[in-house]
């Protein structure tokens, strides 16, 4: 038996030695680098022949641009001039002009009016679609529909939430500074739709988002004294909030919009209160003889940030929602104001005034990571994008010895502290806030 | 008497020259040789070296004419391990391959032991590795942040290019069947230059898609097959896998620079894209 097995025996052995030979560690890189540069993106102009067909390109086209994250690549530039929409396309074509991703689509008018837009979003080096969706809307809808679309391919290539269908509520000014107009307005977040809320016979300031999107809080003089009021968008219809003795402002929305939180002044001192709106109860949150002020909620309601001077200097201060536990964040030089808890919850951005400069900055809830992102003569109240990643926030630029040549104006900026834009408003403009998604 | 003495005294006197002497001796080796006596043996410093092949076209060799600075080898890779001599650059210049050689006595050449690269030639240098995986991480996202108080800026913009080909001191070295450091470098340098960053993975963890990627022999890329498709549900981890798909495919990586004979070394591989040294 032992005989017989003995050449099988020697086999197993050859096979034995060639063993490590062939099970030889297979090759591995490690990429460590890469370019941080804006995406190449052709996006041709949809077809279908709807009127609004162009329009939605380029309103896409813009907002994907407008980002910094993305290039798109001129239409002069194209191989194929027309593409299909629902085939996939001849990615010689635009691999040769360095397109990375291509956006092809169509907007069809429908035999009832309304309109129906499709795209696809195509990986030109891989060879494969990355998503594709459809909307029926009405045809005035067209805008919408670009920054829904906008919104969809942002979230395919990076990961992170959109923020194109949006809209952004701030203080338009007019008139000369000494007897300024400032009215309540709000546009798309590409400065498109720009109305007015209110006729600017009241001054006006601090307008904030509900997380609804359809209320906005805000500070009015309407009757005499700064009052905290609620303005709906769709009626119209605004209301004062809470029978306080004293002047209220500063006001803000909780994260599940059923309570405004603000400040309270009485005897020189302002205390943070919250206001249910259902039961129109008021709580105190802190009292203390200094000044506390520019409250705002962490997205999961436990914290509240806000800014106080009971230490000496205005600094910024977290305490739970109850009240309890305050401890201060800001350690840096200067004064800091006007803190607001990113939606990602990961960052607070705040104004900060030292040596006769302000700038807009970013920490972390600890106080630690403080950065600052842009300076200038007055730059201030920074409202986030509801992705987190993009700050709007308005700047002033110093008026001559006669007093003119000011202007007030809304920036945005990359958290990144890169990629600062203007965001087009017919007048001055100050106090924008940044609404969340549309639902 | 007298020549008894005479001849008595100078045997005497032998006598103290030879203890004396002899005692000389003793105290020469006692003192001399301490490691003789001592049974004290000197704690066991492992030191590990890397064996490397080295290719004709070491990336380096091309700009030797400037010695790397001292500073150059990765202090902090030391720090890791237990008492490695520092490789000292100008060293490495003159000596054969595996470069580090500082102390004869005390290298012990682990055969077979592939080591954490780090000593052989000055390469690009890294960050600092002792952090934890998640502050190392953030580490390398912050550098990519603006922020105004932390000035000189234009170093963001350099930091932004790719990578150049480091100086080495490394001499050329027959051709061995692996692919060498040098040929690895260069591929790397070449997908690093293709790959976009996905912008928006600031603060997203751990995006570090794998890939097997097998080759046609011209040195296109035929297949690239996700290893870890469990996390495509985390559009983060998604958007960083077609990221990295995009810079294998990327036409202007195609062919990737890998050298023909080798075919059989790289015809698969596995590659994996991780944005930690984003700097």
């Amino acid at each position: 038996m032992i005989r017989l097995l003995r050449p099988f025996a020697l086999l197993i052995l050859v096979a034995l030695c060639a063993l490590p030979l062939s099970a030889r560690a297979e090759l591995h890189l490690d990429i460590t680098r890469g370019k941080i540069e804006p995406l190449p993106i052709a996006i041709p102009a949809f077809a279908g022949g709807a009127p609004s067909a162009n329009d939605i390109t380029q309103v896409l086209s813009a907002d994907l641009e407008r980002s910094g994250l993305f290039k798109p690549i001129d239409p002069q530039a194209f191989v194929d001039k027309d593409p299909a929409s629902h085939i996939p396309p001849n990615y010689n074509d635009w691999r040769v002009i360095n397109a990375q991703a291509l956006v092809t689509g169509s907007a069809t008018p429908m035999p009832d009016g309304r309109l129906d837009v499709e795209f696809r979003l195509w990986d030109v080096f891989a060879q494969q679609q990355l998503t594709g969706l459809r909307y029926t809307t009405t045809a005035s809808n067209w805008r919408r529909i670009a920054h829904i679309i906008a919104d969809a391919i942002y979230k395919r290539l990076t990961g992170e939430d959109g923020y194109f269908d949006t809209r952004i509520v701030y203080i338009a000014e007019s008139g000369p500074l000494d007897h300024r107009i400032k009215r309540l307005a709000i546009m798309d977040q590409d400065g498109a739709n720009n109305r007015y809320l209110t006729d600017g016979k009241a001054l006006v300031l601090t307008p904030r988002f509900s997380p609804s999107t359809q209320e906005i809080t805000y500070l009015s003089y309407a009757r005499g004294t700064p009052r905290v009021y609620l303005f709906n968008i769709d009626t119209g219809q605004q209301e004062v909030l809470g029978d306080f003795p004293g002047m209220t402002f500063a006001p803000r929305f909780s994260p599940d919009g059923n309570r405004v939180i603000m400040s309270l002044s009485l005897h020189g001192a302002s205390q943070i209160y919250t206001l249910d709106l259902r039961t129109r109860r008021a709580v105190q949150l802190t009292s203390t003889d200094a000044i506390d002020t520019s409250p705002c909620f962490s997205p999961d309601g436990q914290h509240i940030v806000f800014n106080s001077d009971r230490g000496g200097s205005q600094q910024l201060y977290v305490m739970n929602s109850d009240g309890s536990n305050i401890h201060r964040i800001s350690f840096g030089s200067g004064r800091y104001g006007t803190p607001v808890w990113s939606p990602r919850g990961d960052l607070i951005a705040f104004t900060k005034i030292d040596n006769g400069q302000f700038y807009i900055g970013v920490m972390h809830p600890d106080g630690s990571g403080e950065r600052l992102l842009t300076s200038g003569f007055l730059v201030e109240g920074p409202s986030w994008a509801p992705n987190g990643r993009v700050l709007i926030y308005f700047r002033q630029t110093a008026a001559d010895a006669r007093g003119r040549g000011s202007s007030s104006r809304l920036y945005t900026i990359d958290l990144t502290g890169y990629n600062e834009r203007e965001v087009v408003t017919p007048t001055d403009a100050s106090d924008p806030a940044w609404s969340p998604l549309l639902p | 008497m007298t020549v008894a003495q005479l001849d008595t005294m100078p045997e005497r006197r032998g006598l103290i020259f030879s203890a004396v002497l002899h005692l000389l001796v003793v105290l020469a080796v006692v003192l001399g040789l301490p490691s003789v006596f001592q049974t004290h043996i000197d704690e066991e410093q492992p030191f590990v070296v890397e064996v490397v092949n080295i290719g004709p076209k070491t990336l380096a060799t091309m700009k030797t004419f400037t010695p790397p600075k001292p500073k150059a080898p990765p202090k902090v890779v030391q720090a890791e391990q237990p008492k490695p001599t520092p490789p000292q650059p100008q060293q490495a210049k003159s000596a054969p391959p595996p470069p580090p050689m500082p102390k004869p006595a005390d290298v012990q050449v682990p055969e077979k032991q592939q080591p954490p690269k780090p000593e052989v030639a000055p390469q690009p240098p890294q960050p600092p590795q002792p952090l934890p995986p998640q502050k190392r991480q953030d580490l390398a996202f912050d550098t990519l942040l603006k922020n105004l108080a932390s000035k000189p800026l234009p170093q963001d913009q350099t930091a932004q290019q790719p990578a150049k080909p480091q100086p080495s001191s490394q001499p050329i070295a027959p051709l061995g069947a692996q692919l060498s450091v040098s040929e690895l470098d260069l591929v790397k340098q070449q997908i690093e230059q293709c790959w976009n960053v996905p912008a928006g993975a600031r603060g997203a963890q751990n995006l570090t898609p794998e890939f097997r990627v097998s080759m046609n022999p011209d040195g296109t890329v035929r297949t690239a097959t996700l290893l870890n498709p469990e996390r495509l549900n985390d559009p983060f981890f998604q958007a960083a896998a077609d990221s990295a798909r995009r810079a294998l495919f990327n036409p202007t990586c195609q062919p990737l620079k890998l050298p023909p004979q080798k075919y059989d070394q790289w015809q698969t591989f596995t590659i994996t894209f991780d944005p930690k040294d984003l700097s």
